[in-house]
């Protein structure tokens, strides 16, 4: 059994495989990283009903991969979301990532390698993080947003690209008696548009495939879709692509030769 | 035993200099060290710290953290002098903001032509201002002063070329590179080729791997980024104002011979976009390097408008390339993330 844990900024996810994926978990990342993994372990070991010595390796990767005490080495999720796309469908050309605190670009060729990828920088605007922040302010849970946005009549534009500035253009709206499903439907839009912006300094081949917690928006992947004038693919469990992949590299890794990777 | 140079503590050095001689701020490549030199003036790179308290109140948010820096250091501790290029507009803009915010004994900005490699006539008579106005506080600077400093300069310039070419057999971490040059660019020159040829006789090559990266930008403030970098691939090369645009030599003992050497620097201050791409296409080539970071500060005009044009050239050629553009406080975990991403995509 082969086990991939992804600690991401928001959430953190555990897949263990064999011949296919045995057990997908998902938890809040926390505050305490290793106290994260370990309950991840616990929780996939239960719910495979196996234990901790049938696990051959563990690899580790996202914002907290070097945190995760078990592992034994690390992968970024650059590559793990490449792996992991190209386990589920192997005509993927390239990965748009909507984590909790970065987006990532990444195009791959037609082994699953990755090729080129793109990464926003420090601020939030364009990830989870900012959807967050607009949820709270509209007062809504942030799985609702996605059906809101669809019965959107007259959306408004978000100017802003910084979070900070964004949400106070949302409560702008607000007190300007705008309605709810508008102005979600806007902010995914600033969104999508700050991500298109990004990732169009890479090939934008199809297919394309959309992964992280983000994906499980609606909303946010028809907006996404319309600027890039392009289908996307959502796969069963977008937020555990990293960790499959992670989890798939262990395996590739042990079957080419025992611990020759650092 | 280790060389004298990698365990240096230069502000101590500096603090013992400062006692017998006048020292000169300098923040650029393009500065004519030599002159200063053989003024008997000691010329001193300025890096600075990443506490910006002071400047704040006299540069705007879009300036780059170089010029946060220097303006930070010079406004803390005031030199005996400074001597600024107009290399970019940011520091053309700085040297004025310097001017008129520290008192400090001689100030004084070189001009340089749009392009160094056609306009050496007025170079040279810009060098030849910038002496003579020199002259003024420092006393007559004879033209065997300087073709000593010259030569001075040269023989330290042939030893780090030494060290450059060492590179191509084996490894030596980025970090000590980064060490020898900025000592180099701040120590008396003559005091530093002792060092530098302990160094040289001592340095022991670290194993020849893969990935192999090349280090593109401008200056290098703080070195923790190299080790970060360093933890996943080996810096082979470099094409920074902190390493390799140092090393040219002046070829004629005279303002004219260092008006020429800096045709020899590659900054993309003066120089255009595609050679540029060329050069580091063939530095690529010659250091048998895998990839290309492009190391760029936040709002730095010179560096980032060039960046897709170097990045196609780069990738024409078979050399990814990973752009990573850092302000001081950038988060350290996303900088690694793309580091070890882009080390790993290079190991396939």
């Amino acid at each position: 059994m082969w086990c991939g844990i992804d600690i991401g900024a928001a959430t953190a996810k555990l897949v263990l495989l064999e011949n296919t994926v045995v057990a997908g978990i998902i938890i809040p990342s926390g505050f305490d990283t290793v106290k994260t993994a370990e309950e991840l372990v616990e929780h996939g070991l239960e719910k495979a009903g196996i234990l901790r010595k049938d696990i051959q390796c563990i690899v580790a990767t996202g914002y907290g991969r070097r945190m995760v005490p078990m592992a034994d080495r690390t992968v970024t999720e650059i590559t793990c979301h490449a792996r992991g796309a190209h386990y589920l469908d192997n005509e993927v050309r390239t990965i748009i990532d909507i984590g909790g605190q970065d987006s990532k670009g990444i195009s791959l060729d037609a082994t699953g390698k990755v090729t080129d990828f793109v990464m926003n920088d420090k601020c939030a605007a364009g990830t989870g993080r900012f959807l967050e922040v607009m949820a709270r302010a509209l007062e809504v849970e942030l799985g609702e947003l996605g059906t809101l946005s669809l019965k959107c009549e007259e959306k408004v534009a978000i100017s802003s690209t910084c979070t900070v500035f964004a949400e106070s253009e949302v409560i702008s709206y607000k007190n300007q008696g705008k309605k709810k499903e508008d102005i979600i439907a806007g902010v995914h839009e600033a969104i999508a548009s700050r991500i298109y912006a990004m990732v169009h300094q890479i090939p934008i081949q199809e297919k394309i495939m959309v992964t992280g917690g983000v994906a499980l928006n609606r909303g946010m992947v028809r907006a996404l879709e319309r600027k890039m004038e392009k289908e996307v693919e959502i796969p069963g469990d977008p937020q555990i692509v990293g960790a499959l992949g992670a989890a798939l590299l262990g395996r590739e890794s042990q079957s080419i030769k025992k611990g020759s990777f650092s | 035993m280790k060389a004298a140079l990698t365990t240096l503590d230069l502000q101590k050095y500096l603090d013992q200099k400062k006692k017998t001689m006048r020292i000169f701020a300098h923040f650029c490549s393009f500065t004519p060290e030599e002159v200063l030199h053989a003024a008997g003036i000691l010329p001193v790179r300025i890096f600075g710290s990443n506490i910006i308290e002071k400047a704040s109140a006299h540069l705007q948010s879009y300036c780059c953290s170089y010029a946060k820096r220097v303006l930070e250091a010079g406004l803390t501790n005031p030199f005996d002098g400074s001597v600024f290029v107009h290399s970019c507009d940011t520091m053309q803009r700085l040297s004025d903001i310097w001017g008129y915010s520290i008192d400090d004994g001689f100030h004084e900005t070189l001009v340089l032509p749009v392009a160094v490699d056609k306009g050496i006539e007025y170079l040279t008579k810009e060098l030849n201002r910038f002496t003579r106005g020199l002259e003024v506080y420092a006393g007559e600077i004879s033209d065997t002063a300087l073709k000593e400093s010259i030569s001075v300069y040269n023989d330290n310039r042939n030893l780090l070329q030494e060290l450059y070419e060492k590179r191509k057999g084996g490894h030596i971490l980025a970090v000590v590179v980064d060490k020898v040059m900025k000592a180099s660019m701040s120590m008396l020159k003559q005091e530093h080729t002792v060092l530098l040829e302990e160094f040289l006789e001592e340095v022991e090559l670290g194993e020849y791997s893969r990935p192999r990266l090349i280090l593109s930008g401008s200056v290098v403030e703080d070195p923790s980024i190299l080790e970060i970098i360093e933890e996943y691939g080996l810096i082979c090369y470099d094409d920074l104002c902190t390493g390799s645009r140092y090393l040219s030599l002046a070829e004629e003992q005279s303002l004219r011979g260092i008006a020429r050497r800096y045709q020899g620097m590659w900054c993309p201050c003066r120089t255009a976009s595609a050679p540029r791409g060329q050069y580091l296409v063939e530095k690529a080539g010659e250091y048998d390097a895998d990839g290309v970071i492009l190391l760029l500060h936040k709002f730095c005009e010179p560096h980032l408008f060039e960046a897709v044009s170097i990045r196609n050239s780069l990738k024409e050629h078979g050399y990814p390339c990973l752009q990573l553009e850092l302000e001081d406080q950038t988060s350290p975990e996303q900088v690694r993330t793309r580091i070890q991403a882009f080390c790993e995509m290079l190991e396939g």
